[in-house]
């Protein structure tokens, strides 16, 4: 089943391919590269114009309001599996 | 344990490996000059798109939380190749380009799975040029394009062609499961290549 979350969206250093930002569950950022297959987004970011739109997660482990989530790509900052809040994924 | 050219095929016939498109002729055959499968490795191609990064006055925090991508993404600048017009690397120049095949190594069939590694090519680096410097893994999973870091650490320009046989790349078998909650991986910071 298919489960995304929201994310911030810019361009990235190849054609088809996009720079994304998103939350923790403790607010704080990941940041990827991400191909385009598993994006949404209604409008395509351009050069120094960011859009907002979301991400295809796979959903590993749910606990209260917490969930872990693999990402497509792994993340600068905290590799491919991280934690949002469960209300962020739909 | 690495698969031989022989495997490799068995490997696209079955769907454990998709290269896309597909590397041809698997065999030389008199008449035929080039193969880019030998004992154990398959060639992959340069894509027709390059990525020079600019220099800046910003330094890449990675502990700082956010916007790495977007920050790599906006220190560099794309370049397109053409058939009839190659990029002149010039020595001691660092740019990203990616193959023109895509990789895929599905894991929904069930072990055995495989891995890739990419590697350079013997030719190119005796003219000082690397294509990869770091990351050389190919997770199964893995599906798209492979990143090259290219740098030419000769002393004579190098032409980049679209298309040209630039690295090639060995395929593993992992042994073994594989856990599928990766929260092992939770904490790591994994640069991303891509």
């Amino acid at each position: 089943m298919d489960r995304w979350i929201d994310c911030t969206i810019s361009e990235g250093q190849f054609t088809g391919e996009f720079a994304v930002q998103g939350k923790m569950f403790d607010s704080t950022d990941f940041s990827m590269f991400a191909p385009k297959e598993v994006l949404r987004f209604e409008e395509e970011p351009t050069k120094n114009k960011r859009v907002q739109g979301s991400i295809q997660v796979t959903l590993l482990e749910q606990k209260d309001d917490l969930s872990l989530i693999a990402l497509p790509r792994p993340t600068f900052e905290n590799g491919r599996t991280i934690t949002v809040k469960t209300s962020q994924i739909r | 344990m690495l698969l031989s050219n022989l495997e490799i095929h068995k490997a696209l016939d079955t769907g454990r490996l998709v290269i896309d498109p597909e590397p041809q002729p698997r065999t030389k055959e008199i008449g035929v000059k080039y193969c880019p499968y030998d004992t154990h490795t398959v060639d992959l191609r340069l894509g027709n798109e390059l990525t020079i990064p600019k220099p800046g006055a910003y330094a890449y925090d990675f502990l700082a939380q956010g916007n790495i991508a977007e920050l790599i993404a906006q220190g560099s600048e794309k370049h397109t190749l053409t058939k009839d017009r190659p990029f002149r690397l010039e020595p001691n120049i660092f740019v990203l380009a990616q193959t023109l095949e895509t990789i895929e190594l599905p894991i929904d069939k069930g072990p055995p799975y495989l891995a890739a590694r990419i590697e350079g090519k013997s030719s190119r680096a005796r003219c000082g040029l690397l294509v990869h410097f770091t990351a050389p893994t190919v997770h199964p999973e893995w599906k798209g394009q492979l990143t090259l870091e290219i740098i030419n650490l000769g002393r004579t320009p190098f032409l980049l062609h679209s298309g040209m046989p630039i690295a090639q790349l060995l395929i593993e078998q992992v042994v073994g499961e594989i856990q599928s909650n990766q929260s092992q991986f939770q904490g790591q910071v994994t640069p991303e290549g891509l």
